[in-house]
């Protein structure tokens, strides 16, 4: 059975150090609030799209080994077009963005690269050739 | 006089305990409070200044990489040669509120123009093809379809048909570029897409002789350009 005096000593100590230890964490998360959340508001998404958009303008520069058009173009043109330069798209994109950089490169006929993940930044670019659209999407590995 | 009785109780013992834990939370969040009001203070300032930081290195590499930027040939293509003669001068001109600013501009690691040392500057990374240009001659007979070289983006033809033949037509890729039925004499320069495979076709009257094919070619390789700016 508790003594009446060891109960009424540990209340008088735990409780003002409860109040102190709360207060304590209230001002750290106000504070974390200001110090981690100000600066960087989507720097990353930022560069993201800015990377995008550079594969997919160079992409739309880049020759064809057999000299039809651009590497977009020939991408776009057809199902069989897409299927041959197939290869060489994922090549030129991986060597075009920084080994950090993951990406996905949609076409009318398919898409190449590594699967979309969800819950990370992604940058986004659209590239538009006579035969359609080519999506771009960038994100960090 | 219930204050009293109050207050003679505290005195025994309580009242103590809870003044001393008081005064220590008062002094513990007092200090804390001057913290956290100091970083934030020190948050908000940087948030402010970031993204105008941020706002210079993007708009510094969209004008080096645009289209008229002042070393590019077309939109992320990059003159090499005209890379060399970049100056910190043609970077204020380029983004005026970066004058005096630590600037830093790499292309693949080597520096391309540099003022001041960004360090913990905001860092922008562009990719972009490099472009080196160069000319290939060739002579060809005149009866002879030429292919041209891969990449190149104009061509300078130049006749030397034997005496008494006439140069009347050229084509490229069955399209007429060039047409005097008269005789094309003297050197003729012919634009032709980068992108594709082009065959030349000399059409003449019968007679032989050749053709000096001087091709300006082009050819890219692909670099990240990273602009670093600390303002």
């Amino acid at each position: 059975m508790r003594e009446p005096a060891s109960l009424s000593t540990r209340a008088q100590l735990s409780l003002p150090a409860l109040e102190a230890a709360l207060a304590v964490v209230l001002v750290v998360a106000v504070l974390g609030a200001f110090a981690f959340d100000v600066t960087e508001p989507g720097t990353t998404r930022i560069q993201l799209d800015v990377l995008a958009d550079d594969a997919a303008t160079l992409l739309a520069d880049e020759p064809t080994p057999d000299g039809g058009g651009s590497l977009l173009e020939v991408a776009t043109r057809s199902p069989e077009s897409f299927e041959r330069h197939r290869g060489t798209l994922v090549n030129r994109t991986r060597d075009l963005l920084p080994g950090t950089v993951a990406f996905r490169v949609e076409t009318p006929h398919g898409a190449v690269g590594y699967g979309l993940p969800s819950g990370v930044p992604l940058g986004r670019a659209v590239g538009t050739t006579r035969w359609g659209r080519v999506v771009v999407w960038t994100w960090y590995a | 006089m219930s204050w009293r009785s109050r207050t003679a109780e505290g005195l025994t013992g309580r009242g103590q305990a809870n003044l001393i834990a008081l005064g220590a939370a008062l002094v513990v969040l007092t200090g804390l409070s001057l913290l956290a009001v100091g970083l934030a203070g020190d948050a908000v300032t940087e948030g402010d200044r970031k993204p105008l930081e941020r706002h210079a290195a993007v708009a510094l590499a969209d004008r080096l990489t645009d289209a008229d930027g002042p070393v590019s040939r077309r939109p992320n293509v990059l003159d090499r040669d005209a890379l060399a003669t970049l100056t910190p001068g043609d970077i204020d001109r380029l983004v005026p509120s970066l004058a005096g600013a630590a600037v830093d501009v790499r292309l693949d690691g080597r520096p391309v123009v540099s003022r001041g040392d960004p360090v913990g500057g905001t860092t922008v990374v562009r990719v972009v093809h490099v472009a080196v240009s160069a000319t290939n001659t060739s002579t060809a007979p005149l009866d002879t379809p030429v292919a041209l070289p891969r990449g190149a983006v104009a061509v300078r033809l130049s006749f030397a048909p034997t005496p008494g033949t006439v140069v009347h037509t050229v084509r490229m890729d069955g399209r007429v570029a060039l047409h005097d039925p008269s005789g094309l004499a003297g050197e003729w320069r012919v634009p032709v897409s980068r992108l594709d495979a082009v065959t030349l076709v000399v059409e003449t009257d019968g007679g032989g002789g050749t053709v000096t094919v001087r091709a300006e070619t082009e050819s890219t390789t692909a670099a990240r350009l990273v602009v670093t700016v600390d303002a």
